[in-house]
């Protein structure tokens, strides 16, 4: 029981869900997107520029696998391109909601992001960990090429 | 070990399960089960429809229902009972009569901390008639205080109010409303959701217009509400087709008398059945006997939280109330989130609400964005409370691990 819960709130979890990365407002900014969690109102709040070397910010009320999704989000996501981002979230939400199936390669995509797959196994909580990612790909959608 | 526990099947399923959740959604009684499945298996036909036996008596079994559950709210006709999917169904049902009666300067009233069922439909109503929509205001702890009803605007053609909060468990002044309403010459609708299961409710003495709640919340099946109308005269179908007319021609339709005119399609008798069955289930054990055994549980939980709250580590929301069961929300503090809260309590077989429990408006209001809620059953007992309390000082400690 107990052990459900070490796996899926690992201390890296924890210190960015308590000291997120990249908490802020982004002035100047291109793209934004919001996503919301209708189950418990936690929303997200993304903020994006320059689409050849991403930069990203993010702002919002939510728990701690949510705060630290998009922390380690913006981490993972700084300096890549358009094209690179997408291929990431789309892994990352495939592999987080089972759409897609885990594999070696796939993983290479995560990196640090893995630790938030421990999700999987609480299937109310997935949506916590991937809203701030749908958030992205719309913020992408929006930003100019 | 509470004696009402072994009559429901769920316990014998889930050994382990501290089911305190009861404001979402009650457990069923095996009671409630077997008046379905005897249905079902023995007795099932469509009522209304058929001329044969078992429909006739299907349609005698419908009617039967609707006497108990007049005779279960102290209702003077079964007439006055109208059957729906559930709360919402029957609130917005209400609401749709209304259509296109509000005049300008008029309104409807509700309040802060009504669940979304019974703020949207009033909501839509105002907006769709250009009328006014007053919102009577709450407290910073969540808790509506009968001088708020004095500010009501003349012009209010109905106020909606529910009897218990589902996230405070405050009992809202129902003599107060009723006295503006009557100033106003008002009608009231009472949303009796989160009361129902837990104390006597006579809708005569209560004097209201309308009364609506669930059967899933009062130990009956999903899929049956009722709307109780003292003059079911002033209802419109919310929805039209078989079972609710008298004539059909090209020009038009010439409707049943409430309450079939309000029943439109086949009914879900199996779980009226199963809703006359958990109002005898109820009533064999007693209101007495249901707020003596819920009002001590009240107070353990209470305590419980109310020492947690001392040490700082989570805020009641609710403080203030006169009167107040059954459901305790909170807040966890010191950066620890109600959901993360709420997982940890699940994976120790501690089931609680965690979230906005469908009162957005409140939880802006009092600066909350996910609570959690405590909610008490006639199956739980001290051991619930026991375990509530080791789940949640461990979980506490759990995210308050890192840094700090």
């Amino acid at each position: 029981m107990d052990d459900l819960m070490q796996d899926l709130y690992q201390e890296m979890i924890l210190e960015h869900g308590r000291h997120p990365r990249n908490f802020h407002a982004l002035d100047p900014c291109e793209a934004e997107a919001e996503a919301f969690n209708p189950l418990c109102g936690d929303e997200v709040h993304l903020y994006l520029r320059g689409a050849d070397s991403l930069e990203l910010a993010f702002l919002g009320e939510s728990c701690a696998i949510a705060k630290a999704s998009a922390s380690l989000m913006t981490e993972r996501i700084r300096g890549l391109n358009k094209a690179e981002a997408r291929v990431v979230a789309e892994t990352f939400i495939g592999l987080l909601t089972g759409a897609l199936e885990d594999s070696p390669e796939r993983r290479a995509h995560l990196l640090k992001l893995s630790a938030l797959l421990g999700v999987r196994r609480l299937p109310m909580r997935v949506k916590c960990a991937s809203m701030c990612w749908h958030a992205l790909l719309e913020a992408l959608e929006g930003l100019p090429s | 070990m509470n004696v009402n526990r072994s009559d429901f099947p769920i316990f014998e399923a889930h050994p382990q399960l501290c089911y305190l959740d009861s404001a979402a959604t009650a457990q069923k009684p095996r009671a409630v089960l077997e008046a379905m499945f005897g249905f079902y298996s023995g007795a099932y036909a469509s009522p209304l429809r058929g001329v044969y036996d078992l429909s006739s008596e299907a349609t005698t079994a419908m009617e039967k229902a609707r006497l108990r559950v007049a005779r279960f709210l102290g209702a003077r006709s079964a007439d006055q009972i109208i059957f729906t999917k559930n709360t919402t169904e029957a609130i917005n049902l209400v609401a749709h009569a209304f259509e296109g009666e509000l005049k300008a300067g008029e309104g409807v009233a509700v309040t802060r901390v009504e669940h979304h069922a019974n703020f949207l439909p009033w909501q839509r109503l105002a907006q769709r008639s250009d009328a006014d929509f007053y919102v009577v205001d709450c407290d910073d702890h969540g808790v509506v205080h009968e001088e708020s009803l004095e500010r009501i605007p003349e012009g209010t053609r109905l106020i909606a109010h529910a009897l218990h909060s589902n996230v405070t468990g405050q009992r809202l002044p129902v003599e107060d409303f009723r006295k503006a309403a009557s100033r106003l010459g008002a009608k009231v609708l009472i949303d009796a959701a989160q009361t129902a299961a837990h104390h006597r409710v006579d809708v005569e003495a209560l004097g209201c217009d309308f009364l609506v709640f669930s059967g899933h919340k009062v130990y009956a099946p999903n899929g049956v509400g009722v709307l109780y109308a003292k003059d079911p005269g002033v209802l419109e179908p919310l929805l039209l087709g078989g079972g609710m007319v008298a004539k059909v021609r090209d020009e038009g339709y010439l409707p049943l008398p409430p309450p079939q005119k309000l029943e439109a399609g086949t009914p879900d008798l199996p779980s009226i059945l199963g809703l006359s069955r958990a109002m005898d289930y109820l009533e064999s054990i007693g209101f007495e006997a249901i707020e003596a055994h819920e009002n001590a549980l009240y107070q353990t939980l209470k305590e419980a939280l109310s020492a947690f709250e001392e040490r700082g580590a989570l805020r009641l929301i609710g403080k203030g109330a006169k009167v107040q069961g059954g459901i305790v929300s909170f807040a966890p503090l010191s950066g620890v989130h109600a959901h993360d809260l709420a997982s940890f309590l699940a994976a120790r077989g501690v089931a609680v609400r965690a979230g906005h429990h469908c009162a957005m408006p409140l939880k802006t209001r009092i600066g909350e964005c996910a609570t959690l809620r405590v909610s008490l059953g006639i199956y739980n007992d001290e051991g619930d409370i026991e375990r509530l309390k080791t789940a949640l000082s461990d979980g506490l400690a759990f995210f308050g691990r890192a840094d700090g």
